[in-house]
């Protein structure tokens, strides 16, 4: 079956995170991706440079794989330009002239700079839909301020302000968190851009900004602010419904309770924690009564917890309809008969390593299921074989070549 | 200038924030929402803070149920029992007018009320129906009822791995990974209306929260799935001590993130005022400073705290950092730069006079997103939107005897 974007073709003028994340999940729904890379390759081929000797030793493996890159720009094609040229330039405004969208996260003075601002490349193509990713938006004093998703949209928004118990370091976020869902804006704006031109036949020029996702992310905590009512970090003994709360097990595991609607799970709950006499005690047999005794209900709560394992919680809560997740690692997901089923994992046929999983993108289309096509290139992989197929020929490539324009 | 969406026809049976939120972003893009609920509500709208503040949050002199206008904005509200075999009807009859239908209820629900794939293709095979499930449609926990904080939060891998060592792993904040997945699914949803267009065939698609926060965590996921799980992070111990967070001397935090380390260094020290450290064999490249980050880090950890925030942040801009403030949210909302770049807007409300809402954050240039209306009172819109679909005043007032409307 062909995949949901068989046909879109996408030019990719991206590094680091949040645009080769977008193009990799358009890649995975079938869609042609061109990532344009300078010569030296993108930033993110280096961001598992060994620094350390024990990196060094493991980078040595034959077997090592850049899985960083790997996994970011899987099933794109790869060329190699030196945009700093005309001829560069040039490759440049006609692979525009064959795209359906154009996507970037360079600086907005180095796009001007390299003549691949929208006002310009709408001229080649006035079809293009155009989206452009910064820091902290297009406009204001911080408008040319570098940001990654660490500062702009974790720092920046709130959001890791607002993270772990009041006088705790804030936790910063993991690699590319952010990054990766300022990725799925990216993909919903262009296509929503693209389906209107179906319509209308019109371009669109779409801007994106890391510190506007964090805010959207967090919107539940800026709303509030918004209306002068600025919400405060969240600590365990004083939840204001203990039945929505961190817990820590015997054997040092956590899991959060999650009953939303406690009133209903409130039965439930105590019968699992063994205490069935809670439910119909005055202090706590219903939402205001937990709310008004909630340090006490959770210090009862935490002892009860705290003398039985996780594996042993979990086959009670099973029993009784108690709703929770447990705080899992990295290595059980990736073991995670769930995860397994539901195909979260899937191969990269890589060569080096054909072993390697890769994760999938999560929105399956059940009709046209996405699937990841191919490992990510090498710097200037398909160079060749998209000149040849723009009208090059291999006397154009041999003498950009030895201009050291592509690779 | 219409909206990018305008024409596009949406039903939302959604409920609490992913689909909800989702189909918000969609209303303030142009599409037609028309939301249905059963003739309490859903559920969210008792999702109220407790304590101080038993009800809804006071502006202008008046409760407002800020979490509802949030992500609700923009649609129409139709109260339906969907029990009922003519409320059922109803839904069908919308299934025929719409071109998307979303949906958070539980699949056994659907399947249930014969609101399944399988039944509302039959009435529209062109409709795009997205699903979103907590642990996915298939495996041991189909039918676990995943919120985000315990799906896409706890189970993914983010809390195990957030944090220092030792301390407990923090929960996220409210409907986080919700807005999260509603984007995927709107994406989704983007490309089968675009596949729709060229092929004329509907789709059905399934975004999962466990799913998405693994999305979200992939970098972690992938080094997992080779068998070298990356370790939490340690402030004390960052290989990198120009990617790190400083406390200042009032208490503020500044998120350095230099990844390209080499390059900074001469302009970090510079901003620090200790130029003398630039050429310092300890710290004068990325290995050295590694081999000792503890002690560069407990060095910067003593200048960090000799200055505030606000006498740091000029001195880190001169010198080209990469930084940015820990801003708590009252900050972010009275941001210049957050203000300028139209993260908020403020709308026209009946009892509040006046609110002022999050935007979305897509700015689309020709076509730039709305926010069209306040959200929708429970089934505010019943009669309007069922005397559009063919149904005629005495076929609602038969409805609303026999329960089916509110």
């Amino acid at each position: 079956m062909a995949g949901i974007l068989e046909g879109l073709k996408v030019l990719e003028m991206g590094h680091v995170v949040a645009v080769p994340a977008a193009s990799a999940t358009m890649a995975d729904w079938g869609a042609e991706i061109i990532k344009l890379e300078p010569l030296t390759g993108e930033m993110a081929r280096g961001i598992l440079t060994p620094i350390t000797p024990e990196e060094k030793a493991w980078v040595a493996n034959p077997q090592y794989v850049n899985w960083y890159f790997e996994f970011l720009n899987r099933g794109k094609k790869g060329i190699a330009i030196d945009l700093r040229s005309e001829a560069g330039k040039k490759i440049m405004r006609e692979l525009v002239g064959w795209a359906d969208i154009f996507m970037s996260n360079y600086e907005v003075k180095t796009i001007e700079k390299l003549q691949a601002d929208y006002e310009s490349l709408k001229k080649i193509n006035p079809r293009i839909i155009y989206a452009i990713l910064t820091g902290y938006g297009t406009v204001g004093p911080d408008k040319d301020e570098r940001g990654f998703d660490f500062s702009a949209a974790w720092a920046r928004s709130g959001a890791m302000f607002l993270m772990g118990e009041p006088g705790s370091i804030p936790p910063p976020q993991r690699g590319g968190m952010m990054d990766r869902v300022t990725g799925a804006h990216m993909v919903g704006g262009v296509l929503a851009a693209l389906y209107h031109r179906e319509k209308t036949g019109e371009g669109q020029k779409i801007e994106f900004s890391l510190y506007h996702t964090g805010v959207w992310t967090i919107a539940e905590d800026i709303q509030p602010a918004l209306l002068g009512s600025p919400p405060g970090k969240l600590v365990h003994a004083l939840a204001r419904n203990p039945l929505w709360n961190n817990y820590r097990t015997r054997d040092d595991r956590w899991f959060w309770a999650a009953m939303l609607q406690p009133d209903l799970s409130w039965g439930n709950f105590c019968r699992a924690l063994g205490h069935p006499e809670w439910e119909n005690d005055p202090k706590f047999n219903n939402l205001e009564q937990r709310y008004w005794n909630r340090e006490e209900l959770i210090r009862l709560i935490d002892e009860v917890l705290a003398t039985k394992t996780l594996a042993e919680w979990e086959a009670i809560f099973r029993a009784n309809d108690v709703i929770y997740g447990r705080v899992q690692s990295p290595m059980e997901v990736a073991a995670d008969p769930q995860a397994l089923a539901n195909n979260f994992f899937v191969d990269l046929h890589h060569n080096v390593r054909p072993d390697m999983k890769t994760v999938m993108t999560p929105v399956k289309f059940v009709q046209n299921p996405p699937e990841v096509k191919a490992p990510a290139p090498e710097v200037g992989q398909h160079t060749e074989e998209v000149l040849l197929s723009m009208g090059y020929t291999w006397e154009d490539i041999a003498r950009l070549k030895e201009q050291q324009v592509i690779l | 200038m219409s909206g990018i969406l305008e024409g596009l026809r949406v039903v939302e049976m959604g409920h609490w924030v992913a689909v909800p939120s989702a189909c918000a972003v969609l209303a303030d893009w142009g599409a037609e929402v028309i939301k249905i609920e059963p003739l309490t509500g859903e559920s969210a709208r008792g999702l109220r803070q407790l304590g101080e503040q038993t009800g809804d949050l006071f502006f202008n002199g008046v409760p407002v149920n800020w979490r509802i206008e949030l992500h609700n904005r923009g649609k129409r509200g139709l109260a339906v029992d969907a029990i009922h075999e003519s409320g059922r009807e109803i839904i069908c009859k919308l299934a025929r007018w719409a071109d998307v239908f979303m949906t958070n209820y539980e699949l056994e629900s659907l399947t249930r009320l014969r609101l399944d794939y399988a039944r509302l293709s039959q009435e529209n095979p062109k409709l795009i129906y997205a699903l979103l499930t907590g642990y996915g449609t298939k495996g041991p926990d189909k039918d676990e009822r995943g919120f985000d904080y315990a799906a896409a939060w706890a189970h993914s891998g983010i809390q195990f791995l957030l944090g220092e060592p030792g301390s407990p792993p923090p929960p996220p904040r409210g409907g986080m990974m919700d807005r999260t997945a509603g984007f995927q699914m709107l994406a989704g949803i983007m490309a089968a209306l675009l596949h729709r267009e060229k092929t004329g065939e509907g789709q059905e698609l399934h975004v999962s929260l466990y799913h998405t926060g693994v999305w979200t965590l992939a970098a972690d996921i992938e080094a997992a799935l080779l068998g070298v799980p990356l370790p939490k992070y340690e402030r004390h111990k960052i290989k990198n001590p120009l990617a790190n967070l400083y406390r200042t001397k009032d208490d503020r935090w500044i998120q350095m993130i230099m990844l390209q380390s080499d390059l900074q260094w001469h302009g970090f020290c510079r901003a620090i005022g200790k130029p003398e450290l630039e050429n310092d064999p300890r710290f004068n490249n990325m290995l050295a400073r590694a081999v000792h980050c503890e002690e560069l880090i407990s060095l910067l950890d003593a200048i960090f705290a000799t200055r505030t925030l606000a006498e740091w942040e000029p001195l880190l801009r001169e010198n080209k950092c990469i930084f940015s403030r820990i801003q708590t949210p009252a900050e972010v909302t009275t941001d210049p730069q957050a203000a300028i770049n139209g993260f908020f807007s403020t709308i026209p409300h009946p009892v509040a006079q006046e609110l002022k809402l999050v935007n979305s954050p897509v700015h689309f240039q020709q076509n730039p997103a709305r926010i069209k209306s306040h959200a929708p009172e429970i089934g505010q819109h019943t009669e309007e939107v069922l005397l559009e679909i063919g149904y005629s005043w005495e076929d609602i007032a038969r409805l609303k005897e026999e329960r089916t409307i509110l």
